[in-house]
């Protein structure tokens, strides 16, 4: 058998235990869903630097998605660690890497299809635009999801059980949540948060879809502000070069703690 | 990659040892495995023997020392060596969600050459239990279906970490036979186990392990020789255990207020204890011949570490 053939029995298998899992469908999947129905949807009248708000406010709930995902990618790690799954996988001939990326795999198709849902309802009810290039877009959305997911694998390593997955997770979540400009701009925080909250590793991510999606130049915008500038293709690219380097740095971050902190067994004793 | 000959060893260890940090768990075991072979590693709890087993599945790799499984290096060569064994762990999680069935059609899905789903619950005796989820599954389903995991690619080297703990002795049985067809065709088989009966009965050869190291290694009837018969009964009325004879010169000794005594052939020595008997008018009732078995071989290791209180002395 292929090493891709592995990875495709490994996912198959992570696809069917995420929908069977109530706690994994409702973290993985749905809580960015409910979340842009309650707090998205009612800014549809609204705008924001010359854009839909409500679809302004979903693009960014796509960014958190991949922190969703990474809630429930560090938690079906370390129990499936603890509970000596990973250990029994690591016991046939499916390479680890294979079973590493099959789960992986299964989550980036997760976050494929959240996008479908939330662009669906951007589009379709709140009256945004179709994204302006598809292609930034995917690029973002695609190396957020590694990063995040990199990152999930990493914490596992730090995480000691199940049970401590939220103390790891939720920091991370709220931090991003309410520092990375999901529902509202990073322009409207105090100065001395603006620094820090630009380095969180959802901030890059946010802006390169907000800027994929839209086609304007994402940064400075305010509720109170005027119409950003609009960026043609070539703009669109450099204006969110800074913001995927900074995400590219991050990747880089996580991959050398995750092979260095990543374990296949429970600690010993 | 050169074919094995039929007569190199499927498993070869030299001088393995495994330590955790300052434990050092394994400490310095040799032995070799012959193709079709059934070896079993016995010992108590914390002896090495899970370990060592971890080591040959390419878990671990060794602290120091060669091993070599099926001619290959087990953690250096791991994806590639498990094409051919069968891993059965004394504890391995599975995933809780999924009923035993879509378990083993998942597991299909990694794994070459693997046997049809309903065959291998048919091995395990599981069929029954086909659509039942595994987070329903009693502690000793669970092992069953364990092990049909680990039969599901008819592997030629099979690793079982105490499969029947936690079986009834009918599932045990049924683990057994399955074990015994499998030897029948061929499968080299290493099995660690708490069960001594389940060594004598199925084990080619044993290495009674203890503290990281192998104490006694060989065919059971080896392991096992020189070690004579126990015959035991309890004291008689009005008799005290000073008043006991000699039989063939060995004197009994006390456990349990039974007489016990290990003589090298027991029917000279019954007929002497008869005819002790008959002189007195004493009756033998609950008296009882067994021949040495493997529990007396590990029950000698502990007293070598726990010398029992000598007799007559107060506790």
């Amino acid at each position: 058998m292929s090493w891709s053939a592995y990875a495709k029995g490994q996912f198959a298998l992570s696809w069917k235990v995420f929908w069977r899992n109530r706690r994994s469908t409702f973290i993985g999947f749905l809580l960015p869903v409910l979340l842009n129905l309650v707090v998205a949807a009612p800014l549809r009248e609204r705008e924001i630097g010359g854009v839909n708000a409500a679809g302004y406010v979903a693009v960014g709930l796509l960014g958190l998605a991949l922190v969703t995902s990474f809630v429930h990618l560090l938690g079906s790690v370390v129990s499936r660690r603890e509970e000596l799954v990973l250990k029994r996988l690591r016991g046939t001939e499916c390479p680890p890497s294979a079973v590493l990326a099959g789960q992986l795999g299964a989550g980036g198709v997760v976050v494929l299809v959240q996008a479908l849902v939330l662009g669906g309802v951007a589009v379709g009810w709140f009256g945004a635009p179709l994204p302006a290039d598809p292609a930034l877009l995917l690029l973002v959305l695609l190396g957020g999801y590694l990063l995040f997911a990199v990152l999930a694998v990493a914490l596992s390593g730090v995480t000691p059980s199940a049970e401590s997955a939220p103390l790891v997770a939720t920091p991370v979540l709220v931090l991003c949540m309410f520092g990375a400009g999901v529902f509202t701009p990073v322009a409207g925080l105090p100065d001395w948060l603006r620094g820090p909250s630009g380095a969180l590793p959802l901030s890059p991510v946010v802006r390169g879809l907000r800027t994929a999606w839209f086609g304007r130049e994402f940064g400075a915008e305010t509720w109170a502000g005027g119409p950003l500038r609009e960026l043609d293709l070539v703009h669109g690219w450099t204006s969110a070069g800074p913001s995927l380097l900074l995400l590219a740095a991050w990747l880089a971050g996580a991959a050398v703690l995750s092979r260095r902190l990543m374990r296949w067994e429970p600690r010993r004793g | 990659m050169t074919p094995l000959s039929e007569k190199s060893p499927t498993v070869e260890v030299v001088d393995l040892r495994r330590s955790y940090g300052e434990y050092e768990a394994v400490r310095g075991i040799s032995f070799s495995i012959a193709r079709g072979e059934l070896f079993a590693l016995i010992g108590t709890n914390g002896a090495g023997k899970t370990s060592t087993l971890e080591v040959l599945e390419g878990y671990h790799p060794p602290t120091s020392g060669r091993v070599r499984v099926l001619g290959l290096d087990p953690f250096a060569a791991g994806p590639q060596l498990r094409r051919r064994t069968g891993v059965m762990l004394q504890e391995g999680g599975f995933f809780k969600e999924l009923t035993v069935k879509e378990t083993v059609d998942c597991w299909r899905s990694f794994t070459s050459r693997a046997r049809p789903t309903a065959e291998v619950l048919a091995k395990v005796a599981l069929e029954a239990k086909a659509g039942t989820r595994v987070a329903q599954l009693s502690g000793g389903e669970r092992r069953r279906l364990d092990l049909a995991l680990a039969v599901l690619n008819d592997p030629e080297l099979l690793f079982l970490d105490e499969p029947t703990t936690g079986l009834d002795p009918e599932a045990r049985r049924a683990t057994w036979r399955l074990v015994e067809e499998l030897r029948a065709a061929g499968t080299t088989v290493v099995l660690t186990t708490h069960y001594l009966e389940e060594a004598q009965q199925l084990a080619d050869r044993v290495a009674v392990m203890d503290r990281g190291v192998i104490a006694a290694e060989g065919t059971v009837a080896q392991v096992l020789s020189g070690r004579g018969d126990l015959i035991s009964l309890p004291l008689p009325p009005g008799h005290g255990f000073a008043e006991l004879p000699e039989l063939l010169g060995t004197a009994p000794s006390l456990s349990n207020n039974r007489a016990v005594y290990r003589v090298p052939r027991s029917a000279p020595a019954l007929a002497a204890l008869h005819a002790w008997a008959a002189a007195r008018g004493v009756e033998l009732d609950g008296l009882e011949v067994r021949s040495g078995s493997l529990e007396d071989v590990f029950l000698d290791l502990a007293d070598r570490h726990h010398p029992t209180t000598p007799l007559g002395a107060s506790r």
